[in-house]
């Protein structure tokens, strides 16, 4: 069938989501379906310019696609009769983020009036799609919270799976991800200080705001860690990121409240157990507690000695990273399962 | 300086604009350009244009590029403060189509609004622009004459012509182009009835109405199957430049064509000379009667004798084919130009 992919890009950046939209026009090509992005553009400042973006999208049309998969807001409320829902992201500005210290909103009555349309519009759109699912049992559970819509789960896998290999468990402890407040790499250094063993850690990854570099940097040497940590903030090549997930002892992945994080599936595709905590989000249900990694309060000492207890003993750990490749199959992340029920 | 090329189109049908942005997009970033092509979905049904009018008029784009191109009709509704428009057609239907067979709207209160409405949208938006190009001077003459604004022609060249190798002049006449009433395939299927040689004519494109294609098939169908060769389909790059490699020349017969731009280029980057007719349009810029192929009459008789020419004087189908060839280069259509032009 001909399958129109509908996502909001920011111009030139191009993140998790992006890929894995071009992931989903490309595989459902391979899976013999005549598949074309829609990308629709949308302005953060100011505020007043959600509201339009809404209604630009709402007033848009597709024709000539016999089925819509949208993933995102707000081009995810383009109208169409044979709409499906694969939600990777909400709003969270107005939703969990409301409130906190990661708000952006300045709160006052305009602001306050824009959010509430947000959430009308969330509610009252959404619902038309004939099937709706997300990529994560957090995000599903915010869609009924927030909105009361039920939606069904549909993980999504990685782009080239098979590009993912395991060579050895040798010292370090790896974190690739983007680094700002939220992933807490911060955190992760700081637990260095409390580890026992010889284990290392290497962060790869590139910075959100670029002017923090000298603040990690100056974390690890006010800390003595400079033997301990090595961080490479920005992006490395993908050979160079695949060859680290194949000898790394484990993966680490901490960040609060992640709504799915490919990194979780990365690091089991290498067959590699993760560190992860309580308040992690996704990560921490993929993730059984002694089983395929462990799962500790965001506590420096306690990641620490999660960290001591991977390098000391390297059976266990090679037992867990076995244990969290098989999981992928039990969880059914793989391309079959997602164009399955995409189309049908 | 950070690119944007907004196109609009129908989703997955083939469409100048399209193709146009694509290759731009690519030459761009061959040349180490920031780029990004933004293609966004319009459904050009009378009942649909004001709301899609408007959603255009409500997307921003303003922070993102530091300049627009907008390739195709209606893309250049977007606005933004360094815009260039590359401008390939009307929507005719609200101009000089209008109270014709090929209208989209009666002549009622409300189809009159929506020509109104067109035409003053058409006015604002191409006025915004900091440049207005055209592909051929057939367009910028309409926009002239509609529109009241000067522009000046760039002619879109092939993605990469270097593939094109001719050694040989052989029996066809080749007839590329959708096939419709616009194009006039039954007119060269009419020249064959008349024609004295063995010279024979091969059709090749996508039917674009069944009716008209039928006529097409009864007319071969009346003695000419030795004769014509009719292919009613999406043809393939390497079966296109099959045909163009031993075809003896080329021909197009629009009927007061926007512009047949790239068969045209195709036929003379492939060193083929080019058979048209004086009502024919945009292509007739291309072609100087007796230079670098011929200009006739729309009639069979006509179009048979310059046929038949060519067969019996298979060199000179070859040194007007070169010529041809040759008056691209004086013409400068090369994706140097066009981009030192649309980023100047």
């Amino acid at each position: 069938m001909k399958v129109a992919v509908v996502n909001t890009f920011v111009p030139f950046i191009r993140g998790g989501a992006e890929i894995l939209a071009d992931s989903l026009k490309d595989k459902l090509e391979e899976y013999g379906h005549q598949a074309q992005m829609i990308n629709i553009p949308f302005a953060w400042h100011p505020p007043t310019k959600f509201v339009e973006s809404i209604l630009a999208c709402r007033l848009m049309k597709i024709s000539n696609a016999d089925r819509v998969i949208g993933m995102k807001f707000p081009s995810y409320f383009i109208p169409h009769e044979n709409k499906y829902l694969w939600v990777l992201h909400q709003f969270r500005q107005i939703y969990d983020f409301f409130g906190t210290k990661f708000q952006t909103l300045a709160g006052n009555e305009n602001e306050l009036k824009i959010r509430n349309s947000i959430i009308k519009a969330d509610m009252g759109y959404l619902p038309e799609a004939k099937k709706i699912f997300t990529i994560s049992p957090i995000i599903s559970d915010r869609l009924k919270k927030y909105n009361g819509i039920d939606s069904s789960v549909i993980y999504p896998p990685l782009g080239t799976p098979d590009d993912y290999y395991c060579e050895d468990y040798s010292d370090y402890i790896y974190y690739p991800s983007r680094i700002n407040e939220i992933k807490r790499q911060e955190l992760a250094i700081l637990s260095m200080k409390y580890t026992r063993s010889d284990v290392k850690l290497i962060i790869t990854g590139k910075l959100d705001d670029p002017s923090c570099a000298n603040h990690f940097f100056n974390l690890i040497s006010d800390n003595g860690l400079q033997d301990k940590v090595q961080l490479i903030a920005d992006y490395i090549p993908e050979k160079r990121k695949l060859e680290l997930f194949a000898n790394c002892l484990a993966c680490i992945f901490i960040p609060l409240d992640e709504d799915y994080g490919f990194i979780t599936i990365e690091a089991f595709q290498s067959q590699k157990p993760l560190i992860t905590c309580h308040d992690s989000g996704c990560p921490s249900i993929f993730v059984e507690d002694g089983i395929n990694g462990f799962k500790v309060s965001p506590d420096p000492r306690e990641i620490a000695d999660a960290m001591d207890r991977l390098y000391l003993d390297r059976k266990q750990t090679q037992r867990m990273g076995k244990a969290a490749f098989e999981m992928l199959g039990k969880m059914e992340i793989n391309w079959d399962n997602v164009i399955r029920k995409l189309t049908q | 300086m950070a690119i944007i090329i907004v196109t609009t189109a129908v989703p997955f049908l083939q469409d100048d604009g399209k193709l146009i942005s694509a290759w731009l997009h690519a030459h761009l970033k061959q040349r180490n350009h920031q780029a990004e092509l933004l293609e966004l979905p319009f459904e050009p049904s009378i009942e649909n244009m004001a709301q899609q009018m408007l959603a255009l008029r409500l997307l921003d784009i303003e922070h993102y590029a530091d300049l627009v191109i907008a390739i195709g009709t209606p893309s250049y509704f977007i606005h933004h403060p360094n815009k260039v428009i590359w401008f390939t057609h009307h929507h005719r239907c609200a101009y000089d189509l209008w109270g014709t067979e090929y209208e989209d709207s009666p002549n009622s209160d409300m189809g009159k609004i929506y020509r109104s409405l067109f035409r003053r949208a058409d006015n604002n938006s191409l006025r915004e622009a900091q440049k207005i190009y055209t592909n051929s001077q057939m367009v910028s003459d309409r926009l002239k004459v509609f529109n009241e604004i000067e522009s000046e022609v760039l002619y879109p060249p092939l993605f990469s012509s270097d593939h094109f190798l001719k050694n040989d002049w052989g029996d066809y006449i080749y007839f590329p182009g959708i096939i419709s009433e616009h194009k006039r395939q039954l007119l060269a299927v009419e020249a064959m009835q008349h024609v004295k040689t063995d010279v024979k004519l091969v059709i090749a494109g996508i039917p674009a109405s069944a009716t008209y294609t039928s006529r097409v098939e009864a007319e071969i169908k009346n003695g000419l199957e030795d004769k014509i060769k009719l292919v009613p389909r999406w043809i393939t790059e390497e079966e296109k430049v099959d045909f163009l490699t031993h075809a003896l020349a080329c021909t197009v017969l629009t009927s007061d064509g926007n512009s047949d731009s790239y068969i045209g280029l195709e036929a003379h980057h492939s060193r083929n000379a080019i058979v048209t007719c004086c009502d024919s349009g945009g292509i007739t810029q291309l072609v100087n009667d007796g230079d670098s192929g011929y200009v006739v009459p729309p009639d069979p008789k006509a179009i048979a004798k310059k046929f038949d020419e060519l067969y019996r004087n298979k060199a000179l189908a070859r040194k007007m084919g070169e010529r041809g060839n040759r008056n691209l280069e004086t013409m400068n259509i090369s994706w140097d130009n066009v981009i030192d032009k649309l980023l100047s």
